[in-house]
């Protein structure tokens, strides 16, 4: 039961995900929430804020907060070099970058590829994940980006 | 008919403009000393209002201006006196038209009902006060009136007479628009002959000569324009414009109305049958009205053609004459249209943006420059310095244009205390000073709340009743007072009352008895602020002014979310006073770069008193924690590398004799900053922290640095809560304020 592609742009049966990977594990998130992918660099720290958010950026003019996933989920080494990525996301009009350690493809699914994520086994918790595929025998985790960027969890942004 | 919608909204930006202008003569009106000029601007404000909606079909609009107009045009001719209630009648009615015109404005649909009940009322009142004039007056009144009325509700005819307008302005030279300003202008420079031609459209109803009623067109009455329609007389649309020429050779001339319409037509024969329609109005329904033929007055006020019967060629004409005046009367049109222009606020908040990219790129460029090799090195720092000083001069040039005069906010509170005196049976007079005083725009759409919920509240809870003010050996009449001043990189708004002041009792009893948690030491200050506590409300009962007690948090969360504090000096009997400092602007801030923990942090300059080292003996220690002893005065210190940087030990581990500390102030407290070194000062661009992420205790927001980075801008009125002392904190910051 893939949760309804909620919040997505898409009607279309076939989606795009870019699959990106944290520690071990491929994750993939549905690309149309990708504004862009940079390389890692330097932020400002925010006082008092969760030990999982960076800092802010400035991207072309506007303060964008960087979080890292693998510190939030504990998943790999938060080492940061010049291949170490960050993913722009555009969520609800905010623009936040997500620290991975690497992208590597954009892959196409439909609908019924999507497998139902399993209650445990995945660092994240599984109301922020669509469900599961299968790429070239491995396993991909689908994101529910949207959900999980702007969750309380994270805390990124103030519920108003 | 797509490119009408542009003009649509110029009409609609003027006709927002001719109510603005409205409301202020109206309220500057004074009923024992009319001024003729003021009604003279307030009929012209209508009558622009009437020819304007007319033309765009924005029928609701021109009935109820067409009443107003004849209770003016009755009044400026003295044949009616102005009272405060014909006054209040006619601001309501200002209202009214501002509630079409939104309507229309946002494809809303009208409320007819309220229309047509406030022009009954308008009726009313202007008959109720003719009444008492000759005999035949009271007739034409009635008719006129009745034409009014037909002519509100023939709203569908009145669309249709003006499709046809539509159409010719959409064939036409659209520059005929601009027309209404004109020549209402004109027809007020003729009026001021004293002549009755001016607008004799509506003077004959009054004068009820019958052979004046040709005059009517003395309306487009325009000698100076002739020259110019000469000129142009090989087109064809202006030839018909010549017919103004003829009548204003002879303007007395009782059959100018025929002449006319024979010799335009006799110019424009091609053009005949189609302007059939349009301006036969000015004189068919005049004629009908002299006749006072009832069948004719159904047909509806003359804006609405229904007569269709006597041809002439006056239609094209009309926007003619917008075209030709302003070239005739540049005297009259420079004064307002050649020093201002409208600009969309989305391209200055555009300029606004690129100029701050721009001086970020500048300061890269700073940085960069320093690097150069020996060689080009000088050439290069002339150049840079050139470049710092063209991008300062820009930068203020941009600000500028984004500030408005206070005004903009204040003019609405003329009226607002008017309606609220008249309502609460309370003599009030406002005063404003320092209008002028410029602001942000930003801050002004955002301020304007605020001060309205204070002055509502000075009206209604500040000023007596006459008969207690009486008893207290004050006026009769109460006086707000509204000023404005900029104080260095502040404004200062104060809301001023002589009324009764605070409560002291009743506040501390009434926070009590909402269990709203008492201040200590309880100061008058202290006890003040407590009316600002969200539910907190000590009026008896609640009005529908105000009583509710939900607005003075929101006001005073409205300011401080706009970088301002509020503060309340009020003395019993005497009167009270809140006093509003705000940001001069919310874009730009001059800024000292502080360094702490390997990161930069701005403190807005205008918090800093000064920065130094401290000598060893000037710190103190005080139940464990450091103090700085500077200036005659004890400073709690708030360790910036600590609280937002990230440090793990606190000051009172360290050694401050290598650190800075900056002494900053704000309205609540005084405290000093310890940072590691001064960077130095620097005007920086804010941006918002809350835009992509979340508000942060302690920082105002963000900026960024000539390398590309980002650095925190202090909020020092926030930092007073990391006060490391445990001496009391903030309200031991306080008394040392004070």
């Amino acid at each position: 039961m893939p949760s309804e592609q909620q919040g997505s742009a898409s009607t279309m049966p076939t989606r795009e995900f870019l699959t990106f990977v944290l520690g071990d594990e491929t994750y993939a998130l549905d690309i149309m929430t990708v504004k862009e992918i940079r390389g890692y660099e330097a932020t400002t720290k925010i006082a008092n804020a969760p030990e999982f958010i960076k800092g802010v950026i400035n991207l072309r003019g506007d303060i964008v907060p960087i979080i890292d996933l693998r510190i939030k989920f504990g998943i790999g080494e938060p080492t940061y070099n010049e291949w170490t990525i960050v993913i722009m996301l555009n969520i609800h009009e905010r623009i936040v970058g997500i620290v991975v350690d690497g992208v590597s493809d954009v892959m196409n699914l439909e609908d019924e590829e999507v497998k139902p994520a399993p209650e445990f086994g995945v660092a994240f918790d599984s109301k922020y994940l669509h469900g599961l595929a299968t790429l070239e025998d491995h396993m991909v985790i689908i994101v529910d980006i949207e959900a999980l960027i702007s969750s309380d969890e994270l805390g990124l942004f103030e519920t108003a | 008919m797509d490119n009408l919608s542009q003009f649509n909204e110029a009409f609609f930006e003027e006709a927002q403009e001719h109510l603005e202008t409205m409301e202020t003569m109206l309220l500057d009106y004074d009923v024992d000393y009319p001024d003729i000029e003021d009604l003279n601007s307030v009929f012209r404000a209508a009558h622009s209002i009437k020819g304007g909606s007319a033309i765009f079909g924005f029928t609701a609009m021109t009935g109820l201006t067409h009443v107003m107009e004849n209770m003016l045009d009755r009044a400026r001719n003295e044949e009616l006196s102005l009272t405060n209630e014909l006054i209040t009648v006619l601001l309501e009615t200002v209202d009214v038209l501002k509630d079409i015109l939104h309507s229309y404005r946002n494809d809303e649909e009208i409320d007819w009902d309220v229309v047509e009940t406030n022009k009954a009322i308008l009726e009313k009142e202007l008959d109720l006060a003719m009444s008492g004039q000759a005999g035949n007056d009271q007739a034409e009144l009635d008719s006129d009136v009745q034409q009014a009325e037909s002519g509100g509700k023939e709203a569908s005819e009145a669309d249709e007479g003006f499709g046809f307008f539509d159409q010719s302005y959409d064939s036409d030279d659209e520059d005929g628009f601009g027309f209404f300003d004109e020549d209402i202008s004109v027809s007020a420079s003729i009026h001021s002959d004293e002549d009755d031609q001016g607008f004799g459209f509506f003077d004959e109803t009054l004068d009820s000569s019958p052979d004046d009623s040709n005059d009517g067109f003395g309306f487009f009455d325009d000698a100076p324009a002739a020259p110019t329609k000469e000129k142009k007389a090989d087109d064809d649309e202006i030839e018909g414009f010549g017919f103004f020429e003829s009548e204003s050779d002879d303007v007395n001339d009782g059959d100018v109305a025929s002449k006319d319409s024979d010799s335009s037509a006799a110019k424009n024969p091609s053009d005949a049958g189609a302007k059939d329609d349009g301006f036969g109005f000015f004189d068919e329904s005049m004629k009908a009205r002299h006749e006072q033929d009832k069948i004719d007055d159904k047909q509806g006020y003359g804006l609405y053609p229904k007569e269709k019967n006597e041809p002439s060629s006056k239609v094209a004409t009309a926007p003619r004459t917008t075209k030709t005046k302003p070239a005739t009367k540049p005297a009259e049109t420079k004064s307002s249209e050649a020093t201002s222009i409208r600009v969309e606020t989305v391209k200055i908040d555009k300029l606004v943006n690129l100029v701050g990219e721009l001086v970020i790129t500048q300061s890269m460029l700073n940085l960069i420059g320093n690097e150069v090799q020996e060689s080009v090195a000088e050439k290069m720092m002339g150049a840079l310095a050139e470049l710092e000083r063209n991008t300062r001069e820009i930068q203020e040039a941009v600000m500028s244009v984004r500030m408005l005069p206070i005004s903009f906010v204040f003019n609405r509170f003329p009226r607002l205390v008017r309606d609220l005196s008249v309502k609460m049976e309370k003599q009030i007079e406002l005063v404003i000073e320092g209008a002028s005083t410029e602001i942000d725009k930003n801050l002004v759409e955002k301020i304007s709340d605020p001060l309205t919920h204070l002055i509502r509240n000075s009206v209604d809870h500040g000023i007596e009743k006459p008969d207690v003010r009486k008893a207290a050996g004050k006026l009769e009449k109460g006086t707000v007072r509204l000023s404005a001043l900029q104080k260095g990189g502040e404004i200062v708004i104060s809301i001023l009352d002589d009324g009764a002041g605070l409560n002291r009792e009743r506040i501390v009893a009434k926070a009590e008895e909402k269990g709203i948690e008492l201040p200590d030491p309880l100061t008058d200050e202290a006890v003040w602020q407590l009316i600002f506590a969200p539910g907190f409300s000590t009026a008896a009962e609640v009005t529908d002014v105000s009583g509710r007690g939900v607005g003075m948090d929101v006001v005073r969360r409205n300011i401080e979310s706009l970088g301002g504090r509020v503060e309340i000096n009020s003395s019993e009997g005497a009167g009270t006073e809140f006093v509003i400092s705000l940001p001069l602007t919310l874009a730009i801030l001059d800024g000292m770069c502080v360094e702490a923990e390997q990161q930069i942090f701005v403190v807005p300059l205008v918090n800093i008193v000064e920065s130094i080292q401290p000598m060893p003996e000037q710190i103190r220690v005080i139940k464990g924690s450091k103090i700085l002893w500077a200036r005659e005065e004890y400073w709690p210190l708030v360790d910036i590398g600590r609280v937002l940087g990230g440090r793990a030990e606190s000051i009172d581990q360290l050694d401050l004799s290598e650190s800075i500390i900056v002494l900053v102030e704000t309205a609540k407290s005084r405290f000093g900053l310890v940072v590691d070194t001064l960077v130095g000062q620097q005007q920086v661009v804010i941006k918002s922290l809350e835009r992509h992420y979340r508000r942060v205790d302690g920082v105002a927001g963000a900026t960024i640095m000539g390398d590309g980075g980002v650095a925190l801008i202090l909020d020092v009125d926030s930092l007073i809560q990391f006060i490391s002392s445990d001496l009391g904190g903030a309200s031991y910051a306080v008394r040392a304020a004070g």
